[in-house]
């Protein structure tokens, strides 16, 4: 957690660049800007379950497959006005969430890890198969008022405020009494309950939340790509979301607004190297996985550290 | 009628095939500080595992203030007035101290996920509330200079003594120590039975505490349960410990 | 449902539901081993299917010696995954080690994509032949025969493996305690070494088996690694028997969805046996719950 006053100075510093930034910017690097942050919004709410309460979430882009579905055929097949179907979206999520969390005390982590792998999987497979969804093809969005007026940044905006809201919360609650509760049953689950947690409604909690976030990220994804496509939210879309959590760092608030940085920003920027850009990610995901095992925020602050010689903290993570 | 805080009786735990409580009675005097003692394995943390609903008994009651604690899960008990430390730490190492104990407060705490996504207000004053409490049991504890490090980066000592401060944070009517003692010097000791004792003084608090110290437990307790083997074999006055030859010989003796 | 259907449709199932198994095998060894799931183990199935057809073929020699030759490579491939990605920073914990397998699948189905192009058939000779036997009145290819009876020699290995090698108890001792493992003198990381080097012949030997059957490209083994986890955990994490029952039970139980439902509902069927397994039995179709283990 960074320090009180500067922490948030900083924080105010990067919205405020973020919300002037796009008047002045093309649409191409605006458009970037929005993924990142749908990505960053997505890999908050992963490191809820992940994070706080150490439980492994491989079925995350799930969730954002919920969102984008929801809205999709809410807002084409049956006409409904955009808010309406995000708030479709939230509530199957929240519901999705708490069935996920349900078998949550009678599995270890390795199980829970696959059950949530399964998940995403199979709702891949389910979208693909009815028309409803619109099969293999997917579904196409209509343009929206907010993509339409003013070169489309009222949607960046939205997207922005939605982001800021959703870290605002993150940060409320990781530092609060419920972010304490699920640091404690993700480091011992006895001592937690004899303090009075109940676990299984912390589990169930923390699906829920970062179903919430998944399903809002999925909903704006659909609306900022225009185009809800079972490609985008296959299995390795949960994997890569996972990622993002622990590159950047896990545990931490900057940590996955980073990590996801690092999974929308370098597939762009290694596009000029064109069909190697693939692997040029995959070969920084591998060495930012093996070396820097408490993430990309972790790598940066031990490099500080080195700049400015000074009284090392007394701890540093185990 | 009862004049006792705690009431136990006739406690049965059996692990597959094993026995590791048979038949055992337990009476603590409110306001009174109770040693429960025996060897290895004599049942004593799986005692205190019953009370906290970690194990479940195959036989007997338990009763606090009159109330059946079996029909409790796990979770209530804390809120029910019941703390406890751990033989080997329950703590959070990548938390600051203070942080340890405001999770220990999580029964006392008012608020939860709604205020802390829409009650700013309120939740900002709860966590004030709880950091304020949370600080005046380090003060007691001795451990206000140590509040903001890390819980990882404490000598072994001082992190027994969070455990303690995070355990009388929610201002507990019956408290469970799990071996306070072990690994202490004499000076940490000392001070240790300082804490408890001014902590009676200034609170109505029961205390049910583990400990293998002779000296200590005769300093501090009003009475003792011996366990061996899962029975209760003597109860009575801490004198017993010196006296009785069957505690001396099941206690002491294997003191090695 | 005629005969003739009901009998292939089982046929089916048990012979992808082998290779559920034997996947599951390599998952269940190195994740008891080293407490790592290893996403990456299917990939490496698909990778040893290039390098065979890539490599190997090329080289002009018997199909058989191709083949072996293919699996030790990616033997070695195995072992280097562990020596290169899994051995720095061994603090770091299982979770970390798990992304490193992420890392590691994701850099492998590049490599692939880059190399061989993605959604690309290509075909894979096999090593049993075209023909087809009758039996009981429908057709079983030597493919499908020859599949299902490497199968079960490769489960019967294992199983002999464990019991009466060396390498293979000490192997046993590790997954129980890696600690009282090591102070029985039993070097823990060379242990972890030939793990991988089996997890990774294992990958190349189901990579073989289907890629003849179907096509290979680079996502052939997409479908397989869940089930193989499925089936790791239907075995209980723990028992090989258990992983091989489980790998073909789901794989009769996906083969009936599929016929009898629909072919969509093949894969979103996988997810309701994982459940309701879990929900019935959370410590595995054969197991008993494991105490003190956490």
């Amino acid at each position: 957690m960074p320090g009180k006053t500067s922490g948030w100075a900083f924080a105010l510093i990067a919205v405020a660049a973020l919300a002037i930034a796009p008047l002045w910017l093309g649409t191409y690097p605006r458009y970037v800007i929005s993924v990142w942050l749908i990505f960053a919004l997505s890999a908050v709410g992963l490191n809820i379950p992940i994070g706080l309460a150490s439980i492994y979430s491989f079925g995350h882009g799930g969730f954002m497959l919920i969102g984008a579905y929801a809205t999709g055929v809410a807002t084409i097949s049956w006409g409904w006005p955009l808010l309406p179907a995000m708030l479709l979206a939230v509530v199957i999520a929240i519901a999705v969430g708490a069935l996920i969390g349900l078998p949550s005390l009678r599995l270890t982590g390795f199980s829970l890890a696959i059950v949530t792998f399964a998940f995403g999987y199979m709702l891949f497979h389910v979208v693909k198969a009815f028309d409803l969804t619109g099969g293999p093809q997917g579904l196409f969005m209509p343009e929206t008022a907010l993509a339409r007026a003013w070169g489309g940044r009222p949607l960046y905006y939205m997207v922005l405020a939605i982001f800021v809201v959703g870290v605002f919360w993150a940060h409320s609650i990781a530092t609060g009494k419920t972010g304490r509760a699920l640091r404690t049953l993700g480091t011992n689950e006895i001592v937690a309950q004899s303090l009075g947690i109940n676990l299984l409604r912390a589990k169930m909690l923390s699906f829920m939340l970062s179903g919430v976030y998944g399903a809002v990220a999925g909903s704006l994804l659909a609306l900022v790509t225009t185009y809800v496509a079972p490609e985008t939210y296959t299995p390795e879309l949960s994997i890569n979301m996972f990622a993002a959590v622990m590159i950047g760092g896990s545990g931490t608030l900057v940590g996955p607004i980073l990590g996801a940085l690092f999974i929308v920003l370098i597939p762009e920027l290694t596009q000029s190297a064109q069909n190697l850009s693939e692997i040029i990610y995959a070969l920084i995901f591998c060495l930012v996985a093996t070396l820097f095992p408490s993430g990309l925020l972790g790598m940066a602050k031990s490099a500080i550290r080195r700049l400015r010689p000074q009284p090392v903290p007394a701890a540093v993570r185990e | 009628m009862t004049d006792h805080l705690l009431e136990i009786q006739g406690l049965s735990v059996q692990f597959g095939g094993v026995t590791a409580l048979s038949g055992v009675d337990l009476l603590v005097r409110p306001q009174s500080v109770h040693g429960l003692i025996g060897p290895n394995g004599a049942g004593k943390t799986t005692l205190l595992n019953c009370i906290t609903r970690l194990v479940r008994p195959t036989a007997g009651s338990i009763r606090l203030a009159g109330a059946d604690l079996l029909a409790a899960p796990p979770h209530a008990i804390a809120g029910m007035g019941i703390a406890r430390t751990f033989q080997n730490f329950g703590l959070i190492g990548e938390l600051s101290v203070l942080e340890n104990v405001m999770a220990g407060m999580h029964a006392r705490h008012p608020g939860g996920l709604l205020e802390e996504m829409l009650l700013l207000g309120r939740r900002n004053r709860h966590e004030r509330q709880a950091r304020a409490r949370a600080l005046e049991s380090l003060a007691f504890t001795g451990l206000s200079d140590v509040a903001d490090r890390l819980v990882a980066s404490l000598p072994y000592g001082m992190r027994k003594a969070v455990e303690l401060a995070r355990a009388i944070a929610i201002d507990p009517r019956l408290l469970l120590l799990d071996e306070p003692t072990a690994g202490l010097n004499e000076a940490e000791m000392e001070r240790l039975r300082r804490t408890l004792r001014e902590l009676q003084r200034s609170t109505d608090v029961t205390i049910l505490l583990i400990t293998h110290h002779v000296e200590f437990l005769l300093g501090i307790a009003d009475a003792v349960t011996v366990l061996d083997l899962g029975r209760r074999i003597a109860f009575g006055d801490p004198s017993l410990v010196k006296t009785d030859p069957q505690v001396v010989a099941a206690y002491i003796g294997t003191e090695a | 449902m005629s005969s003739q259907l009901l009998a292939s449709t089982i046929i089916n199932g048990v012979l992808n539901g082998g290779l559920y198994g034997l996947l599951g095998l390599a998952i269940v060894l190195v994740f008891r081993t080293t407490a790592v799931a290893n996403f990456a183990q299917g990939e490496l199935g698909m990778f040893a299917g290039f390098i065979l057809l890539m490599g190997v073929l090329p080289l002009d020699l018997p199909l058989w010696l191709s083949w072996l030759i293919t699996v030790a490579v990616s033997g070695v491939i195995g072992g280097a995954v562990y020596l290169i990605m899994l051995r720095p920073r061994p603090n770091a914990g299982h979770l970390n080690m798990t992304v490193r397998t992420l890392g590691f699948y994701t850099l492998i189905y590049a490599v692939s994509v880059y190399a061989w192009g993605a959604l690309e058939p290509y075909r894979v000779p096999t090593v049993f032949g075209p023909e087809t036997v009758p039996v009981l009145g429908f057709s079983i290819s030597y493919d499908q025969l020859g599949t299902v009876g490497v199968t079960i020699i490769m489960a019967a290995a294992f199983l002999l493996f464990f019991r009466y090698t060396q390498l293979g108890l000490a192997m046993r001792a590790v997954a129980i305690n890696p600690e009282v493992a090591s102070l029985q003198g039993i070097n823990v990381r060379r242990i972890a070494l030939s793990v991988w080097l089996i997890a990774g012949a294992i990958g190349a030997i189901v990579g073989l088996l289907v890629a003849p059957i179907s096509f290979l490209e680079t996502s052939l083994m997409r479908p397989y690694i869940l089930k193989a986890f499925t089936a790791a955990i239907m075995g209980g994490l723990y028992s090989f028997a258990g992983v091989l029952v489980g790998g073909v039970i789901l794989g009769v139980a996906e083969s009936f969805a599929a016929v009898a439902i629909s072919i969509h509902m093949r894969e979103p069927f996988v997810f309701m046996v994982l459940l309701l397994v879990l929900l019935l039995r959370p410590a595995g179709i054969l197991g008993k719950v494991q105490r003190g283990r956490v």
